[in-house]
């Protein structure tokens, strides 16, 4: 019993200790309290409901925001419209002055053009019709000062139409003094729809906060009613909003433009004098035509403009689909999807009649503003096919945009590893993959990173530009190759292959040496795929021009090009490229040529793409950088295609020597009189069989071959003729 | 006319101004003596003597003035055609070349009449000697302390 006693006591001793030093762990109950189970499905309520809370927020600032955008557009250019008539006044002390500065401006010109006239007709030195320009000059001298009087005349007649339509335009109001009223009306459902939003959102929001327990039942409804009631509306207040936003913009190109109507008239009346003095003159009569179309431009557009607006109160009357009908069924659950289509209908139809009409204003409007309306067609444009997209592509696309714009994966992208000194450099192992990976992740991630990165790679060419010993800028590159800091290794690599001479050599040999992991490879294989995976082309095809010479084999060459992610698309097969490899030759444009290793001049496939795709700019770059490792290639090359055009029978060769020279037109003219005959580049007529000499030297030798149809040319001539035969005979 | 190898050629087309250098390659010479030779209808195989020779002018062997001569006498063209030629050449190649052709040739006159002492020591070299034989002879420099 002691025993027993014993054992009980140390096992008390025991888990008791174990107790207070092992963590407690918590426990979960079988049958929890009756609370628990409220609090549980309230957590859970939450969770559904808070999101989409959260959302429907936003989308209705946005509406909110839209509508008040709407509201406030359409007051300036209703007190805009409005007050045209008094601001649009040529009495004001602006035109007054400046109309009196620029008239005796204008009569002191007159005086000088009447003595020149003069001293014309006393030298008889007349170079243009004097007595002619004399009538005209009494007439502007009479009209010049009655220039104001004459633009009042054009104003009063389009005060006559402006006030009239202006009238009609008010008559469509349902508020006095409002023009846009019932438009706004119509296009937010009125009233009693705007109440409706703010109610059921804010007010039904504020209700359930105020009463206890009610709160809980709102997220309830939210997140089970969610479809049925509350995403009717949430469509309905996002097409909404974004046709507000579309509509403020339009009304705000009008107040530019009736603004600016004001202004450019009167500047046009200030200038006016100066205007009538270019009448006189032949040569500067178009000032004088111009200045009076633009007049007459900018008077009309704002009756024209005026004219449209009457039609779109009128017109959207009409356009309202007669089922919407009270705005308060949409708020209660399943009745509010009724209409929705109607709804969808009736905004895109009142879109398209106003971009109809913006349309049809374009043509007649002065050209400042037609470039106004351009943006805001564009737009609407841009809206409209984005509205047509499939959902899925947009969301992927906003979400690429989205993680484009992110800061962090532009910065992630050019992360550079740090230089790891001391006890730190034990963490290399582990440092470097992982700053590798963040960068991969933010090149992946962000579009809008690549252009960082593309920066990046050139500021390191720059910074290296003022390395003047090879082996540093080689230690350098390798340094960054060995930190995996390839937009940095990028540049440098660039910059080494640009500067030439030892440092293209150093870095063209390093590029060249086996990759590790892969033999089959080449260590530029990594650097051109990351410029690739840059976007940065330019810099992954001169790494692959400098780096693939000769001594890598035609295979291997696809391979690794393959991996440096160049490939053919079909615009290269049609252009009849049979390799990358082939492309990346033929498509080498001046400073692309210098880059080339020398050896690749002794690979026939090359000088084969060169005779076929090169031009004489091509040529005459090449023969300059490369001065005999490329002439001396190329002209043996083309020596031993004309000794084998030799050994052809003669009619045979004829036509072969023919096609030889057409293959490549604008190689075969450049050589033919190229100034560097005596240094690598000469002719290729030089070489002809002597009996295509003797028929063609007089009729002006690689000259007349050019000019001839070719063989296949002939055929379809013959071919078209044949045709052109056979129908006449049809006809007979 | 004397004749030169491809490699003399190749040294004194490395010694000219760049813009002789680009000249000398460039497509737009090749297109112009091209046309010049269509308009003057030039026979087939003379064309490419032609660029030769204009070659021959822009490296600095041939003064422009003997270009007409030259192809008169070397590829027996008319004195008409040949005059044609020359003329179309001058405006078309050598004028918008005129200061770069001028200093090549006043630098080859030159070079015409250098000793053949200079020719070997070269340039630099006979201009040191020049100065020291200078430093000699003046009696009335101050001895620098």
């Amino acid at each position: 019993m002691q025993k027993f006693k014993k054992f009980i006591l140390i096992g008390l001793v025991i888990a008791l200790t174990f107790s207070l030093v092992l963590p407690q762990q918590a426990f979960a109950g079988l049958i929890p309290g009756p609370f628990d189970y409220f609090e549980m499905i309230s957590e859970n309520v939450e969770e559904v409901a808070s999101p989409i809370m959260s959302r429907i927020i936003t989308i209705f600032t946005f509406y909110g925001l839209g509508l008040v955008a709407l509201h406030a557009s359409a007051a300036i250019l209703d007190n805009v419209i409005s007050a045209q008539p008094t601001w649009l006044t040529l009495d004001n002390n602006m035109v007054q002055e400046g109309w009196h500065f620029t008239a005796g401006l204008a009569n002191m010109l007159m005086i000088l053009i009447l003595i020149f006239i003069a001293i014309q007709i006393i030298l008889k030195v007349e170079t243009f019709a004097s007595k002619k320009t004399l009538t005209k000059l009494f007439l502007v001298a009479f009209l010049l000062n009655f220039s104001l009087l004459f633009i009042n005349l054009i104003l009063d007649v389009t005060d006559v139409f402006y006030d009239s339509i202006l009238n009609s335009v008010k008559s469509f109001s349902t508020q006095e003094g409002a023009i846009f009223a019932n438009l706004i009306d119509v296009l937010t459902g009125g009233s009693s729809s705007v109440a409706r939003n703010f109610a059921t959102l804010i007010g039904g929001w504020a209700a359930s906060s105020l009463v206890p327990g009610l709160g809980a039942t709102r997220q309830f409804i939210i997140s089970s009613l969610f479809i049925v009631s509350y995403l009717p509306l949430i469509i309905n207040w996002l097409i909404e909003a974004v046709f507000f936003f579309l509509l403020s913009a339009m009304f705000a190109v009008l107040i530019f433009v009736f603004s600016a109507r004001v202004y450019i008239i009167q500047i046009l009346a200030i200038l006016s004098p100066l205007a009538f003095i270019c009448l006189i003159l032949p040569q500067t009569e178009k000032y004088w035509k111009q200045w009076l179309n633009t007049l007459i431009e900018w008077s009309i557009c704002g009756i024209f403009f005026l004219f449209l607006l009457a039609l779109m109160c009128a017109g959207i009357n009409y356009l309202m689909p007669p089922n919407i009908g009270n705005s308060w069924i949409a708020a209660i659950p399943f009745l509010s999807w009724k209409g929705i289509g109607a709804q969808v209908v009736f905004y895109f139809s009142a879109f398209i009649f106003l971009f109809v009409i913006l349309s049809v204003g374009k043509k007649t409007i002065p050209s400042m503003t037609q470039g106004l309306i351009n943006m805001a067609t564009n737009i609407g444009k841009t809206m409209w096919t984005s509205g047509l997209k499939p959902l899925g592509k947009t969301t992927r696309e906003n979400f690429l945009e989205g993680t484009a714009k992110s800061k962090t994966m532009e910065k992630w992208a050019t992360l550079p590893t740090p230089e790891l000194k001391g006890a730190k450099k034990l963490l290399s192992p582990f440092a470097i993959p992982a700053y590798a990976t963040a960068r991969r992740i933010g090149q992946t991630l962000g579009p809008g990173a690549l252009d960082a990165q593309k920066k990046k790679i050139a500021e390191a060419q720059k910074k290296s530009e003022g390395i003047q010993d090879p082996n540093l800028e080689l230690s350098k590159y390798l340094d960054a190759m060995a930190r995996g800091d390839t937009t940095n290794a990028i540049g440098i690599a660039n910059d080494m292959i640009k500067k030439g001479g030892p440092f293209k050599n150093k870095i063209i040999k390093e590029l060249q040496r086996p990759d590790e992991k892969n033999p089959d490879l080449i260590k530029a294989t990594a650097l051109a795929k990351n410029a690739n995976d840059l976007g940065d082309a330019p810099s992954a095809e001169r790494i692959a021009r400098a780096a693939l010479s000769s001594k890598v084999s035609k295979e291997n060459r696809e391979k690794i090009l393959g991996e440096m992610g160049f490939k053919l698309n079909n615009d290269d097969i049609a252009k009849g490229y049979k390799t990358t490899f082939e492309k990346l030759v033929a498509e080498a444009k001046n400073d692309d040529i210098k880059i080339f290793n020398k050896d690749i001049w002794n690979d026939p496939e090359v000088i084969k793409t060169v005779k076929e795709r090169w031009n004489g700019s091509q040529l005459s770059q090449a023969a300059k950088e490369f001065s005999n490792e490329f002439t001396e290639s190329f002209n043996k090359s083309i020596q031993e295609d004309l000794k084998k055009i030799k050994t052809l029978p003669d009619p045979q060769a004829e036509e072969t020597f023919k096609t030889y020279v057409r293959q490549n037109p604008r190689i075969s003219r450049y050589l033919e009189t190229s100034a560097a005959q005596e240094i690598g580049l000469g002719s290729i007529y030089a070489g002809a069989p002597d009996h295509v000499k003797e028929k063609y030297d007089k009729k002006g030798g690689i000259r007349a071959i050019l000019a001839e149809p070719s063989s296949e040319e002939r055929m379809a001539q013959k071919k078209g003729k044949d045709e052109e035969n056979k129908y006449r005979f049809d006809i007979q | 006319m004397a004749e030169y190898t491809k490699e003399q050629l190749l040294k004194i087309y490395e010694k000219l101004p760049p813009e002789l250098q680009d000249a000398v390659f460039s497509e737009e010479t090749a297109n112009n003596i091209f046309d010049i030779c269509s308009k003057n209808e030039i026979e087939g195989s003379k064309m490419s003597e032609i660029a030769k020779y204009v070659g021959r002018v822009l490296m600095g062997l041939l003064p422009p003035e003997e270009f007409q001569a030259t192809l008169e006498l070397e590829l027996n063209l008319d004195s008409k055609t040949a005059k044609n030629v020359a003329r179309d050449i001058n405006a078309f190649i050598f004028i918008p070349l005129k200061p770069f052709l001028a200093k090549l040739y006043n630098k080859v006159s030159e070079g015409e009449e250098k000793t053949e002492e200079e020719k070997f020591l070269g340039e630099e070299e006979m201009e040191k000697q020049k100065l020291e034989e200078r430093k000699k002879e003046d009696t009335y420099r101050e001895p620098i302390e």
